[in-house]
């Protein structure tokens, strides 16, 4: 039931996640942060049980961190982690896999433009990869592909990349049966991750911690 | 604790190695371990498990040979003077009532509690394996552990024995030296961390009154009261939830136990009230 979407734009990419945690019938809890920072530069929208998200966005940023120190000066390629997600996913798939639909977005140095580009890649479970320049996971896609199909294009700003989130928000919002009503974005650029729109539960019971 | 069978020495790329989810009966050779015990000799344990021993909601198991006590509400809360916990206290199996007196909330140590849903032998068994570890810690690292690292070492526990048809539904509560602190695990080793959880076939209807009268600021009688009247609304409703309501309060000194009181008491008690209010 989880929607993730995601675009590149020139010289990064956004991803926005719903951050409702639910099961079943039940919604736990309306502040789930579903993108995780899984490199200095790069972020993993997750989408499937909260079990599934946690284990593998620890093992994968884990290993990545373990890589980091064991290989000083090297960090990884978008590419190179999007292939290492894909592996772990496609061999833990005969043994007992992770259940996570998952946009992976990250920014590399690039010899050709100056500022370095974006790069976004889509894994499902069973660990198909894809390099997209735009994608969603979940229940979202049937309503919101077709927005962006229409609305992306080569050459975007940051800031034209978050309105079309909005757009297909928006859209979600007026059709889409199941109620989602707080996303959060966070992009991935040559100043690191940022989070662009914080969490911010407007139903439930109020947090004091 | 537990050894690496076949690892003489830290290998930082067995850490690479995928499958890292093994349950713990291949990693662990201990005498003292994490509560490892025998799996059937078949060639797919797991699915023999999962579809003899399962646990699943309602009646799905009545095709099994096994068939589990279950069914429950159960609630915790936290608010500015602690954690509330509060539970029903019926077991039942199919359409029967197995008991009416079972002790939902686990006593792990004097400064943490569990809650019990799901099938009650996993819930006792795992929580009172869960106690063991936290003691095993203590008495290494000379300090009490923290609720976080508890909670996790169950998770962890769940997550190794992942689609074996274990049951539970638990909340694991305390105060530690982060003060009051909550969390939620269940047997497909969900862990979540919040100021509110209600588990159990019961639990939407004890969501319902929980939320629309919960406040940071109740004080310890109306946290009391709260934790009373939503379990006491969940056992009206839900048929496999009933018995009596124990209710329990967490401190910084500790959890205390604050009644044990008959739903049915409860029941003319509010009706009483309400009568009241009417005249």
């Amino acid at each position: 039931m989880d929607s993730i979407i995601g675009v590149k734009y020139n010289g990064g990419v956004v991803i926005a996640a719903d951050s409702n945690n639910a099961r079943s019938i039940l919604v736990y809890q309306h502040n789930l942060d579903k993108i995780s920072q899984i490199a200095p530069n790069a972020i993993l929208g997750l989408s499937g049980p909260n079990a599934d998200l946690v284990s593998f966005s620890e093992y994968i940023s884990k290993n990545l961190k373990l890589y980091s120190l064991s290989n000083p000066g090297q960090d990884l390629s978008t590419k190179a982690i999007a292939s290492f997600c894909r592996n772990t996913l496609a061999v833990a798939l005969r043994k007992g896999p992770y259940q996570v639909q998952t946009l992976l977005g990250g920014w590399d140095v690039s010899p050709s433009t100056e500022d370095g580009e974006g790069s976004m890649y889509f894994l499902d479970y069973m660990g198909s990869l894809q390099k997209v320049n735009y994608g969603i996971q979940g229940y979202a896609s049937n309503f919101a592909l077709s927005v962006l199909d229409r609305e992306w294009r080569e050459g975007l700003t940051k800031e034209e990349a978050i309105k079309i989130i909005d757009n297909c928000i928006n859209v979600l919002d007026t059709r889409f049966l199941i109620s989602q009503p707080t996303f959060t974005i966070k992009s991935a650029s040559k100043d690191g991750v940022k989070v662009e729109r914080e969490v911010v539960a407007k139903y439930g019971v109020e947090r004091n911690n | 604790m537990t050894s690496f069978v076949g690892e003489t020495s830290f290998n930082p790329n067995s850490l690479l190695e995928i499958g890292s989810r093994k349950p713990n009966f291949q990693l662990a050779n201990d005498l003292v371990d994490d509560g490892n015990f025998l799996i059937p000799n078949v060639q797919d344990p797991a699915f023999f498990c999962r579809t003899n021993f399962a646990s699943a909601s309602g009646d799905k198991d009545k095709e099994q040979l096994v068939k589990f006590a279950k069914g429950t509400t159960t609630l915790a809360f936290k608010f500015n003077e602690g954690i509330i916990v509060s539970v029903d206290s019926r077991s039942t199996m199919g359409a029967y009532i197995a008991s009416q007196t079972v002790k939902k909330i686990i006593e792990i140590n004097p400064f943490l509690l569990g809650t019990m849903a799901g099938g009650a032998a996993d819930c006792s068994y795992w929580e009172r394996n869960l106690g063991m570890q936290c003691r095993l810690y203590e008495l290494r690292n000379k300090k009490r552990i923290s609720v976080a690292a508890a909670s996790k070492l169950l998770a962890n526990t769940m997550n190794s024995y992942r689609g074996y048809g274990l049951s539970m539904g638990t909340m694991v509560t305390g105060w530690d030296e982060t003060g009051p602190q909550l969390y939620y695990v269940d047997n497909d080793a969900t862990r979540l961390h919040d100021n509110l959880f209600s588990v159990g076939s019961g639990s939407t209807y004890a969501y319902g009154v929980l939320d629309t009268f919960y406040r940071p600021d109740l004080t310890v009688d109306e946290a009391i009261d709260l934790g009373k009247r939503a379990i006491y609304h969940a056992t009206h409703r839900d048929a496999y939830s009933g018995g009596i309501n124990n209710l329990y309060h967490v401190q910084a000194d500790g959890w205390k136990k604050i009644h044990s009181i008959d739903v049915n008491e409860l029941h003319y008690e509010f009706r009483d009230e309400k009568n009241e209010m009417v005249a």
